[in-house]
């Protein structure tokens, strides 16, 4: 058994602060409230009128400002939750089914291979968003199921290594044909688009968008919320789990459709915003404890506020948009510092 | 002597589908209210038993019976409140406390969506308490010692109130000091009633706690009955193919070996 626990000595009950302090449900109620509330003002938020805030008196008066919040504020903030919410739970659920903290969500072939479908569209069939989009779907899934196949075929070691190892190779492949798309991309029109979406951003998000992923992400979040103390099980061995009455492979398949099938439908509208999936999980795990049945309604939570912040800050900060990818990497890399130099991550192996 | 409550019946088995079969024709019963010791060399097919008694393998001829009935007529939930398994060594990779950790054991009982209750909580902090854990129940279980943390795996067993307790190796990481401690709360549990099967490396940890003792080589069955009459200088030398020789101390067996 490896034990390789990091050195620092933990307190009495690690990662707990704010989960003992007010309990681990009124902490969830607290986070819960706060999204709501950040939801409600983003809407308010952004370069019309003024360059920040839009007066709640002016909404009522003023058409033009009652269409702009409906028609694009509203699907592009609905999208924001359901990409932060889809990717920190898919993180979460991915971490802990494999037993390994550093997994993000689109690791199994599915961000690599969203953008490559992205960039074939780009590139050869023509950028109008649904086609982008039903392409990014497309491959992000090909991806996954490519990974799946690969790791079946696999001929030695145990699953997650399996797993692990063919979604690398997938993505690798996949990620080599992003580049040789982007070599043949017409330098002029096409690879300025590649290389946005590539950023990943919600600027151009319509109704039409964030009703057509609605469905998959919002079933996929229900799976994954129902299923959070099999998670618990699920994240020991294999053995250990079915000597407690479940049957590991069938439930850790659907959580894994789950969790990739989020992914790929928010990452098909979004492109590539990395990091949530990465940092939130751990965050939530710090404030709430491992327990899924609180770490995974918090990373949810959490990842959906962190989005619709940082989208905040894409819309406002410049004149221009900012691709929401840049700032969720940049802070999630922040808070990782942070979290590296304040408290050791804590993790076997 | 009363029915078996675990019956291996011809069960051959191999993980490789044409490869050496790991068991063969293996029979074995195993009486309610025991406690078993399965001594054998690396290989004998100890733990590959423990699985098929299990039901993670699944023999490719032969059968597995428990309380009569053939393994695979259980349903999952039931085999889980039947027995528990204290495995080699169980990777615990997050940082739950003991109490979220032994609250596992109660998933036997809850249905598939549900999750652990008032009674289930009532449960796991008896098992916690039961396995001396008490004061510690609020802590990590990533940060607990070599002894206590396999306490907690046995508390988290013990939460699935089982009727066979399969034991891996119980003690092989543990020093004097937790060896002793565990063997006690073995004894404790058969007392209340609870069979135990457990695989052991060193003969000394099987004399001291089991009162039945099989001896495995080579995926078969080369011993088994009573204690005093299976641990003996010739049964061992023949198990382990070198020199052992039994001597008794205080009443108790003990393998010497050079």
């Amino acid at each position: 058994m490896s034990q390789s626990k990091t050195a620092v000595p933990a307190p009495a009950a690690p990662g707990r602060g704010l989960a003992t302090r007010l309990g681990p449900l009124s902490g969830l109620t607290w986070i819960a409230l706060a999204l709501v509330v950040a939801f409600g003002l983003s809407l308010f938020v952004g370069r019309y009128p003024g360059s920040v805030l839009l007066s709640p008196q002016r909404l009522l008066a003023d058409e033009l400002a009652q269409r702009l919040v409906w028609n694009l504020r509203l699907p592009r903030l609905l999208t924001a939750l359901m990409l932060g919410m889809s990717l920190s739970a898919a993180g979460c659920v991915f971490q802990m089914l494999f037993g390994n903290p550093l997994v993000e969500p689109g690791f199994l072939g599915v961000s690599q291979g969203a953008a490559f479908g992205a960039a074939l569209s780009i590139v050869y069939l023509g950028s109008a968003a649904w086609l982008v989009q039903g392409l990014a779907a497309l491959f992000a899934l090909l991806g996954l199921a490519l990974s799946f196949l690969l790791a079946r075929r696999t001929r030695f070691g145990g699953w997650v290594l399996r797993l692990v190892l063919a979604g690398i190779a997938v993505s690798a492949l996949f990620s080599a044909g992003v580049g040789v798309l982007k070599y043949v991309a017409d330098p002029l029109r096409q690879l300025p688009e590649i290389t946005f979406w590539l950023l990943g951003a919600l600027s151009s998000i319509t109704w039409a968008q964030a009703r057509s992923i609605a469905p998959v992400v919002l079933a996929a979040l229900v799976v994954m919320y129902r299923m959070r103390w099999r998670l618990n099980l699920l994240s020991l061995d294999d053995v250990t789990a079915f000597s407690l009455g479940v049957a590991p492979g069938r439930e850790r398949a659907l959580l894994l459709t789950a969790a990739a099938a989020a992914t790929a439908a928010v990452v098909s509208v979004s492109g590539m915003v990395g990091w949530i999936g990465l940092i939130v999980p751990h965050i939530a795990r710090r404030l709430f404890g491992a327990d899924a049945r609180y770490a995974l309604p918090a990373a949810m939570c959490m990842g959906g506020l962190f989005a619709v912040l940082c989208d905040d800050v894409a819309r406002t900060l410049l004149a221009g948009e900012i691709p929401l990818g840049i700032l969720t990497s940049l802070f999630g890399a922040l808070f990782f510092l942070a979290m590296l130099a304040t408290r050791n991550i804590r993790a076997e192996r | 002597m009363s029915a078996p409550l675990l019956e291996f019946e011809r069960v051959t088995f191999g993980y490789q589908p044409h490869g050496a079969p790991v068991l063969r024709a293996l029979s074995l019963g195993i009486e309610p209210g025991t406690i078993t010791a399965i001594l054998g060399p690396n290989g004998a097919g100890k733990t590959t038993l423990l699985h098929l008694a299990l039901g993670w393998l699944v023999p490719h001829s032969g059968q597995v019976r428990l309380d009569g009935r053939a393994l695979g007529s259980y349903s999952r939930r039931d085999l889980g409140q039947w027995m528990a398994l204290v495995p080699q060594s169980e990777r615990i990779p997050f940082e739950y406390s003991i109490l979220e950790y032994v609250l596992l054991g109660r998933t036997p009982y809850l249905a598939p969506l549900d999750m652990p209750g008032a009674k289930d909580c009532r449960i796991g902090e008896q098992v916690i308490e039961q396995v001396g854990l008490g004061p510690l129940s609020a802590r990590a279980v990533t940060t607990l010692s070599g002894g206590e943390r396999q306490l907690a795996v046995v508390a988290r067993a013990l939460a699935q109130q089982p009727r066979l307790l399969l034991l891996d190796e119980p003690t092989s990481h543990l020093d004097l000091a937790n060896r002793v401690r565990i063997l006690k709360l073995l004894r404790e549990l058969s007392a209340q009633g609870v069979t135990l099967l457990l695989t052991t490396h060193e003969p000394d940890i099987a004399a001291a706690i089991a009162t039945q003792l099989v001896l495995m080589r080579a995926g078969q069955v080369y011993q088994a009955g009573p204690l005093s009459q299976a641990f003996t200088t010739q049964h061992l030398t023949a198990t382990y193919g070198v020199p052992v020789h039994v001597a008794q101390v205080d009443g108790r067996r003990i393998a010497l070996w050079t």
